[in-house]
Formats: structure tokens, C-alpha cells, sequence
């Protein structure tokens, strides 16, 4: 039997090793880095977000935040989106909500994602944890 | 398990019902965010907690 052959059956199980370990890591490990998914559908808890941010940043964690409904207006407030500028967060927004509540796409800063539910749905798959606003 | 309850408002009778059901089988943290503005702790027991549901 050649090397390669026993790296072509090898791999596969190598790489389920890897995601075991991966899962075994998540699930013992609080303390290990957090992905917190921000689900912002209105525009009244700026502050909470900002703050909540800042904290979860702070204790070396990553946010990803998507934006929808009156949250999109959030996406165009100057210190909401000063977050973006931190190492460990991400952005996006349904830009069908946008159009619909009369937000200029040329507003919306070209790094935060103008997508779609989808972009909610990959958070909701990516965060460890998600909070409503 | 633990569960974090992040209350945004004040806390309707249906969410107190809710939090009672779940300290049956688990350790219930309820964090009232429209008094409680210190952020480091929330994130703490966001940290901490299994489970998040905001109110």
C-alpha cells in the first residue's frame, strides 16, 4: 500500500477526531472564546447594545450582531457602528428592512453586510448564545 | 443547566410563570436590565450561564 492511500483513509478519521475535540472543547469550556450573536429588531436598546458589547469584548469574546426591522436603523447611528472598528465584531443587516423603512444602502457603511434572513439564520448557527433586542 | 433571563421590562406574569417552570429542572439567573446597567456582570453571566433568554 502506497503512503497516499493511507492518508486518503487516515484523513477522514482525522477529521472527525478534530471536530469531536472541537464539540468536547465548546461544551466543557465556559470560559473558552464566546461568539455572541445581537439580534437587533428595535431601536430602543442602543445603549444595552453598546455596553453589552463593550463588556463582552472586554472579556475577549467576539459579537456578531445582525440588524432587522427598526433595528436597521441602528446600523446607520455613528457609535453603533464604531463598534464594527473592534477586533471580534461583525455586522450585518436584512436589507429588505432597510429599503422598507427608507434607509439609503449608500448610509450603510460598505463593511456591514447588507444580506438577507440568511445572514440571521448563519448568527443563529455561528453564536454560542443570542440575545433579542 | 443554568438559564440566564434577561428582562428588558419589567416582567409580565406569563415570564414569571416561565421562570418558575424552568427552576423546577434548572438553575434559573434572572438579570433585570431595565434597572441593572452594569454591562461586565451581564456579560459574566451571559459567560457563565448555558442558556440565554431574553425578555
Amino acid at each position: 500500500m502506497s503512503g497516499y492511500g493511507l492518508w486518503e483513509r487516515a484523513a477522514p478519521l482525522l477529521l472527525q477526531l478534530l471536530c469531536v475535540t472541537k464539540i468536547l472543547i465548546k461544551n466543557t469550556d465556559k470560559h473558552a472564546i464566546m461568539k455572541l450573536g445581537i439580534l437587533v429588531t428595535t431601536d430602543k436598546y442602543r445603549d444595552d447594545i453598546i455596553g453589552l458589547t463593550e463588556a463582552v469584548l472586554k472579556r475577549g469574546h467576539a459579537v456578531i450582531i445582525f440588524f432587522m426591522d427598526e433595528g436597521c436603523r441602528l446600523a446607520i447611528d455613528k457609535d453603533i457602528v464604531a463598534l464594527k472598528d473592534r477586533t471580534g465584531v461583525s455586522m450585518s443587516l436584512c436589507d429588505l428592512n432597510r429599503g422598507k423603512i427608507g434607509i439609503a444602502k449608500q448610509d450603510i457603511r460598505e463593511d456591514i453586510i447588507c444580506g438577507s434572513q440568511y445572514d440571521n439564520a448563519l448568527m443563529n448557527r455561528e453564536a454560542d448564545k443570542v440575545i433579542v433586542f | 443547566m443554568k438559564i440566564l433571563y434577561i428582562l428588558k421590562a419589567e416582567p409580565e406574569d406569563i415570564v414569571n410563570r416561565l421562570i418558575a417552570e424552568h427552576k423546577k429542572d434548572s438553575e434559573v439567573l434572572v438579570f433585570e436590565l431595565y434597572k441593572d446597567k452594569d454591562y461586565d456582570l451581564m456579560a459574566k453571566m451571559i459567560e457563565d450561564c448555558d442558556r440565554v433568554i431574553a425578555w
